[in-house]
C-alpha cells in the first residue's frame, strides 16, 4: 500500500441540542462517535451507510468547516496530514489561519449539482474563486489559462467559461464542481454523494472522469455514497458506518462479497441487483428504522435491529478488531 | 442452498421457495386478459407557447397479476404516463391530446371529471416518490386513510377508522391503534411510504401505480418496502402493479415485464429476463452497461461504458430517433426518420432502425 | 411548550424595560418639552396683556424664576432623569401633588385635612412632624430644599407615595389634567369598533378574495382584483375620507351622511334603536376610510399561501385518492393555507389601540389616534409613555398569542 495521506484517529463530532427555559445545551447528537480511518495517497476509500449514520459529517469534519459554523459543535480526535517529506500535522489542532495552507490540499464536491454552484457567478468565476484565495500570486491571465485548462480536463469546452450554471445539465454541473475542486491542486477530494442526483446514463460519465483524474493527478478520494455498487466500483477500500461508528472496514472485495458484521451483511443483501437471473441471492430484511443518533442505544448501536444481538451487546461499544486479511469488524460475535 | 435464517430477520430467496418471488410468475403469459390497455397515449405540455411532447404515442397493457416496470431517466415521460392514466396531469399546462386508456370497457381519457373520482383510489391507486411530502402534514394519519375508505365504500367514520387500523397493521406498522392518531411528521420516511401504501390499498384497487416508490429511501428501507409491495401483490392475483423507476436493479428484482422509455416514447419492451439478457435497443444496452455490476468472477474493475452526452430536454427533442444524439451506432436516417416499434420476438419490441433492418 | 412560553414571558420583561427606558430618555432629551411650552404660553399671555406691543427684550423677565421652579417641580423635572424613570415606574417615591407645600424651618403650617406640619432640623437632617409633637417624624412625609434660582432655595415639606405604571398608575395628562387611564378608557369604544370592524371585514374579504383569486390564478378576475386591491392599498385613508365627505356629507354632494363626530349631539336622548342607527350612520364613512388599505397584504398572503399549497405533493395524493375537488381544496389545501393567516391573529389584541390620527381628524372623532398624536405634539409625556407601555405589552403578548395559535393549528410546530 502506498504512503498514508490522511490519518483520522478517533474522530468525534457531537452537535448540541438546546432546550429548557434558558435554551441551554440539554443533549448532544453524536453524529460521529469515534471514527478512525486512514486514507492513502492515490487511494479511494468508500464510506457507506444509511441516512443519519454520520458519513457526511466525517467528510465535512475533514474539510473542517463544522468548527467555524457553530463553536458549540464538539470536535475531538486527530486528523493527521502526512506530507510527502514525512512531516505530520494534526489539522484539528490548527487555528483557522494556519489551516489555510492545508485547506487547498483537501477539497470537496457535493451531491446536488444544482444548489452547490452559485447561480449568479459565471463558470469562470466559480472555478477561479478558490484560486484567488489560495493562489493570490497568479496573474489574471494565468488564472484564465488555468480555468480553461481545468475545463478541458473535466471534459467541458473552454468556451463554457463565460456561461452560468443554469445553462448546464446536472452532469455538466457536476463536472464544473469537480473543476472547482481541482483548481487548487488538491491531494484529497471528499466526494459527498457525487453521482446520486444524476441521471443513470450520466452517472457513468462522472465516475469515469473521476477515475481518469485520479490516475492523472494521483488524487485520493473519500467517496461518500449510499449506492453500494457505485462505491464498490470506484473504491479500493470500503468502510461501513452505522450510527456514528465504523462497523466494518476492509478491501472493497472483502466488504462487498464477504461482509461479516451483521449490519454490513443486511445492508449488502438489501442492495437490489440488476440481474433477474441471479437466484442464489439471499435477502436479509432488517426490521424497523435506524434509531436517531440523539437517542443512541447503549453499547453497540446496531443491537436493536441486530439478529444476533446478545445481552452483552448493551454494555460496551464494540471496537474494530483487525483481522489477518487487513479488514476490521466491530462485532465480537462474528469471525 | 438453504436460506439463511437469522433471528428476527425474515428471508426470502430468489427461487421463491420461502415466500414466493415474482420470478416464479415468469411463466406468466401475455394471453392473460389485460386489466388496462393504453393506446397511442399522447400527453403534451404547453411551455411558454410551444407544446412539449412529454408522452408521445405510448401503447401498452397491464395484465392481471403482473408487475410491469417502466424505466427511464428524467424527461423520459415515465411519470407523465403514470399521471395520465390517473388523469392527474395539471391542466394547464399539460393536456392529454390523444389516445385512449381502456379500463373495464371504458376509456378513462373520455370520462368526465366526476366519473374519474370513482376510478381514482378505488380502481387505480397511486403512490409517489416523496413520502415526506405526499401526506398532508396537518391531518392525522388515521383520517387520511379513513378519508379514502369513506369516499369510495360509503362507510361511516367509525368503521372507516377501524379499517384504517387494519390497513396500518397490514402494511406492518407496529402499534396501529395508537399510530392512527399520529401526524405524518411523527413517522420516518419508510413508515410514511407504508402509510401511502395503506392508503393506496385501502379500497382494494385493481392496479397500483408506484412512481419511484423507494427512490427517496435508504437501501435497507427500500428492501422492506419492495418486499411489502410484492407480498401484498401475491395476495391478489387479479391485481397488478405498474412500477415506475429509474433503477434497473429495482426493475430486475420486482418486475415481470419492462418498458424502457426515452424522449416520451417506448424504445423497447420485453419480459425482464429477455431485456437484461438480450437488450436490443442501443439505449437499453447503454444503460445496462453504464451501471456498475459488482461480480466476484470479474476480477479488477472494468471501466464503465458511459453513454455520451446528456439527456435531451423534452423541449428540444430530435425529429428522428429520440436517442440519435447520443447513439454510437446510429444510421444516417436516424436523424430524420423516427423508427417504429417493431416486435422482433414474441413480447419483445424495439424501436430502432438498426434492429429492424437486421430483422429483414 | 409550557417551557417555551415561560421563556417568552421571562424574555418579555427585559424587552419591556429596554423599550420603556429608550422611549423615556429619548423623548425627554428632545428639546421643547412641556415646560418650554408652558413658558411660551405664559410669554404669549404676558405679551397679550401688554397690548401686543411689548418689547421682546422683556420676555425673559416675564416669567419669574420662582414660577419656573414651581413648574419644574410640578412636572417632576427638578429630579435627575433616572430618578424620574424610577418614579414613573413606581419603585421610587414621588411627592404627592395634594400634599406638597413650601414651609419655613420651625414654622408650623397648615397641610390640609386639619393637619399642621412643622419642619425641624437636627445635624443637617430635616424632620417633618405634626405641629403638636415637633421632632417626632410624621409617617410618609419628607422635607427638602428646592433650588429656585442662583442662591435662592425654598424648603418644602411633602408627603410621598409610590405611584407608577407598576402600581397601575399611568400618571396625569399634562394637557388635560386628567388621569391618563381615564382618557384612554373613554376613547377605547371608538378604537374597539374601528378595530373589530376592520379586522372582521379585513379577514372576511381577504380570505374570500384570496381563495377565489388562488383558484382562478391568472384569470381576468385575478388580475383585475389584484389591481383594485393595490389601488385601494395606495389610497391614503384620510384622502379618501375627505373625498367621501364631500360626496356624501356636504350640500355640494348627496348630503345623506353626517359630516363629523362619532355620534349626534342629541345621542344621549335617543331611544336604543335610534342610538344604534345613529352610531352606524356616523360609522360608515370613517370605517371605509379606515379599512381601505387593509385588504392587500392579507389577500395576497391568502392567495399565495393557497397557490403554494395547491402545488404540494399531498394535494396530488388527495386527488389520486379520488377525493372530490371541493374537499381537496377546502379541507386539504385550506387547512394548510390558513396557517400563516391564523398565526397573525395574535396582533388582534392591538384593536384596543386601533386608531388613525388622520382619519379621526378628518371625521372629527375623538379617538386614540388623536389622543396619542396630540400627546406627542404637546409633549404630554404621561400619555406618550402610556401608549408606549400598551404598545410594547400588546406586541409582546400578541406575538405569544400568535405562537400559541400556530402551535394549535400546525401539529408540526412544537415550541421548545
Amino acid at each position: 500500500m502506498s504512503a498514508p495521506l490522511l490519518e483520522i484517529k478517533n474522530l468525534k463530532v457531537h452537535f448540541p441540542v438546546y432546550g429548557g427555559v434558558f435554551q441551554r445545551k440539554v443533549a448532544e447528537v453524536k453524529a460521529v462517535d469515534g471514527v478512525s480511518l486512514t486514507i492513502h495517497r492515490g487511494e479511494t476509500v468508500g464510506l457507506v451507510g444509511e441516512s443519519g449514520c454520520g458519513k457526511t459529517t466525517v467528510g465535512r469534519a475533514l474539510v473542517n468547516v463544522l468548527k467555524h459554523v457553530n463553536s458549540d459543535v464538539y470536535v475531538d480526535g486527530e486528523v493527521i496530514y502526512h506530507a510527502t517529506d514525512g512531516t505530520t500535522t494534526d489539522l484539528l489542532a490548527l487555528k483557522n489561519r494556519d489551516l489555510q495552507a492545508f485547506r487547498r490540499k483537501i477539497q470537496m464536491i457535493f451531491q446536488d449539482p444544482y444548489s452547490s454552484l452559485n447561480s449568479r457567478l459565471s463558470v469562470k468565476q466559480i472555478i477561479a474563486e478558490p484560486l484567488e484565495i489560495h493562489r493570490p500570486d497568479l496573474s489574471k491571465s494565468e488564472v484564465d489559462d488555468r480555468v480553461r485548462w481545468l475545463l478541458e480536463k473535466v471534459g467541458l469546452q473552454p468556451e463554457y467559461a463565460l456561461r452560468f450554471p443554469h445553462e448546464f445539465s446536472g452532469g455538466q454541473r457536476q463536472r464544473i464542481g469537480i473543476a472547482r475542486a481541482l483548481a487548487t491542486n488538491p491531494e484529497l477530494i471528499v466526494c459527498d454523494e457525487p453521482v446520486s442526483a444524476l441521471d443513470v446514463s450520466v452517472q457513468a460519465q462522472v465516475i469515469n472522469l473521476m477515475e481518469d483524474l485520479q490516475k492523472e493527478f494521483g488524487l485520493s478520494y473519500l467517496f461518500i455514497a449510499h449506492d453500494l455498487s457505485v462505491v464498490y466500483h470506484i473504491s479500493q477500500r470500503i468502510a461501513v458506518m452505522y450510527l456514528g461508528n465504523i462497523v466494518e472496514m476492509g478491501s472493497a472485495d472483502s466488504v462487498y462479497f464477504a461482509p461479516t458484521h451483521p449490519y454490513s451483511k443486511a445492508l449488502l443483501s438489501a442492495v437490489p441487483e440488476p440481474d433477474p437471473l441471479r437466484t442464489d441471492k439471499q435477502r436479509i430484511i432488517l426490521e424497523g428504522d435506524i434509531p436517531t443518533p440523539l437517542n443512541k442505544p447503549s453499547g453497540c448501536g446496531f443491537r436493536t435491529r441486530c439478529p444476533i444481538a446478545q445481552d452483552a451487546c448493551a454494555k460496551d461499544v464494540p471496537v474494530l478488531q483487525h483481522k489477518a486479511n487487513g479488514s476490521a469488524v466491530a462485532c465480537p460475535f462474528v469471525t | 442452498m438453504r436460506p439463511l435464517i437469522l433471528g428476527r430477520i425474515h428471508v426470502c430467496d430468489r427461487e421463491g421457495k420461502e415466500k414466493g418471488s415474482p420470478h416464479e410468475l415468469h411463466k406468466f403469459t401475455v394471453t392473460n386478459q389485460a386489466l388496462i390497455e393504453v393506446k397511442d397515449l399522447k400527453t403534451h405540455f404547453n411551455i411558454e407557447g410551444t407544446w412539449a411532447r412529454a408522452v408521445d404515442g405510448v401503447s401498452f397493457s397491464v395484465h392481471a397479476g403482473e408487475v410491469l416496470g417502466i424505466v427511464g431517466e428524467s424527461g423520459s415521460g415515465k411519470s407523465v404516463t403514470a399521471l395520465s392514466l390517473m388523469r392527474l396531469i395539471p391542466d394547464p399546462p399539460g393536456r392529454i391530446v390523444g389516445g385512449s386508456v381502456m379500463y373495464k370497457g371504458r376509456d378513462l381519457t373520455k370520462l368526465s371529471y366526476e366519473e374519474m373520482y370513482d376510478i381514482r383510489g378505488k380502481e387505480i391507486a397511486m403512490i409517489f416518490q416523496e413520502p415526506m411530502t405526499s401526506l398532508n402534514p396537518v391531518l392525522r394519519i388515521g383520517n387520511q386513510i379513513a378519508e379514502v375508505i369513506m369516499a369510495h365504500e360509503g362507510l361511516d367514520e367509525k368503521s372507516a377508522m377501524k379499517r384504517s387500523v387494519e390497513m396500518l397493521s397490514l402494511v406492518g406498522i407496529p402499534d396501529p391503534e395508537k399510530r392512527v392518531r399520529d401526524y405524518p411528521h411523527q413517522f420516518s420516511g419508510g413508515m410514511r411510504q407504508r402509510v401511502m401504501i395503506a392508503i393506496a390499498l385501502a379500497c382494494n384497487p385493481s392496479i397500483l401505480i408506484a412512481d419511484e416508490p423507494t427512490t427517496a429511501l435508504d437501501v435497507t428501507i427500500q428492501a422492506q418496502i419492495l418486499e411489502l409491495m410484492l407480498e401484498l401483490q401475491r395476495k391478489r392475483k387479479d391485481a397488478a402493479i405498474l412500477l415506475i423507476t429509474h433503477d434497473l436493479a429495482v426493475v430486475a428484482e420486482m418486475c415481470h415485464r419492462v418498458i424502457v422509455m426515452y424522449g416520451g416514447k417506448i424504445q423497447e419492451t420485453a419480459d425482464v429476463r429477455t431485456l437484461f439478457a438480450n437488450p436490443a435497443h442501443p439505449y437499453t444496452r447503454g444503460l445496462l452497461n453504464s451501471i456498475p455490476r459488482p461480480s466476484k468472477e470479474r476480477k479488477g474493475r472494468e471501466r464503465l461504458q458511459a453513454i455520451p452526452g446528456n439527456v435531451p430536454s423534452i423541449m428540444n427533442l430530435p425529429t428522428g430517433c429520440k436517442f440519435c444524439t447520443r447513439c454510437e451506432v446510429k444510421l444516417e436516417k436516424c436523424d430524420t426518420v423516427e423508427p417504429d416499434l417493431v416486435e422482433i420476438a414474441p413480447g419483445h419490441s424495439v424501436r430502432c432502425h438498426l434492429v429492424s433492418e437486421a430483422q429483414q | 411548550m409550557l417551557q417555551y412560553f415561560v421563556r417568552r414571558l421571562l424574555l418579555a420583561i427585559p424587552t419591556f424595560f429596554v423599550c420603556t427606558v429608550i422611549v423615556f430618555f429619548i423623548v425627554q432629551l428632545a428639546p421643547g418639552g412641556p415646560l418650554e411650552q408652558q413658558v411660551q404660553a405664559l410669554k404669549a399671555a404676558a405679551a397679550n396683556e401688554r397690548g401686543g406691543g411689548g418689547g421682546t427684550g422683556m420676555g425673559d423677565q416675564a416669567i419669574p424664576p420662582t414660577a419656573l421652579a414651581e413648574l419644574e417641580r410640578y412636572y417632576g423635572f427638578d429630579k435627575p432623569i433616572w430618578k424620574q424613570y424610577l418614579m414613573w415606574l413606581g419603585v421610587s417615591p414621588r411627592p404627592m401633588e395634594s400634599a406638597d407645600l413650601p414651609v419655613e424651618l420651625n414654622k408650623p403650617r397648615q397641610a390640609g385635612n386639619g393637619l399642621t406640619v412643622v419642619v425641624t432640623e437636627r445635624n443637617g437632617t430635616y424632620t417633618v412632624s405634626d405641629a403638636t409633637s415637633p421632632g417626632v417624624p410624621l409617617e410618609g412625609w419628607q422635607a427638602e430644599y428646592q433650588r429656585l434660582s442662583a442662591g435662592t432655595y425654598q424648603l418644602r415639606a411633602f408627603k410621598t407615595e409610590y405611584a407608577g405604571i407598576l402600581t397601575g398608575f399611568f400618571g396625569k395628562s399634562h394637557r388635560y389634567q386628567e388621569p391618563v387611564w381615564d382618557l384612554m378608557i373613554s376613547r377605547m369604544p371608538i378604537s374597539l369598533q374601528f378595530g373589530l370592524i376592520g379586522i372582521v371585514l379585513g379577514y372576511a374579504v381577504s380570505i374570500f378574495l384570496g381563495v377565489t383569486k388562488g383558484l382562478n390564478h391568472g384569470s381576468r378576475f385575478d388580475v383585475i382584483s389584484s389591481g383594485v386591491v393595490f389601488i385601494m392599498y395606495s389610497i391614503p385613508g384620510w384622502a379618501l375620507g375627505s373625498v367621501l365627505l364631500v360626496i356624501f356629507s356636504t350640500d355640494a354632494g348627496l348630503n345623506i351622511l353626517p359630516l363629523r363626530g362619532f355620534e349626534s349631539t342629541d345621542y344621549q336622548d335617543l331611544e336604543l334603536g335610534s342610538k344604534i342607527a345613529d352610531r352606524l350612520i356616523h360609522f360608515v364613512l370613517p370605517t371605509i376610510a379606515y379599512t381601505i388599505g387593509s385588504f392587500a397584504t392579507l389577500t395576497m398572503l391568502m392567495k399565495n399561501s393557497l397557490l403554494d399549497n395547491l402545488g404540494q405533493d399531498y394535494i396530488r395524493t388527495a386527488f389520486a385518492k379520488g377525493i372530490r375537488e371541493s374537499r381537496v381544496i377546502w379541507l386539504h389545501a385550506m387547512r394548510n393555507s390558513i396557517i400563516p393567516i391564523a398565526s397573525r391573529l395574535g396582533s388582534l389584541i392591538s384593536i384596543f389601540l386601533a386608531s388613525s390620527y388622520l382619519v379621526e381628524f378628518v371625521f372629527g372623532i375623538e379617538g386614540m389616534g388623536r389622543l396619542s398624536f396630540m400627546a406627542v405634539l404637546t409633549r404630554d409625556y404621561p400619555i406618550v409613555f402610556a401608549f408606549t407601555v400598551f404598545n410594547v405589552v400588546f406586541v409582546l403578548v400578541g406575538a405569544m398569542i400568535s405562537d400559541f395559535i400556530l402551535a394549535m393549528v400546525d401539529p408540526r410546530i412544537k415550541f421548545k
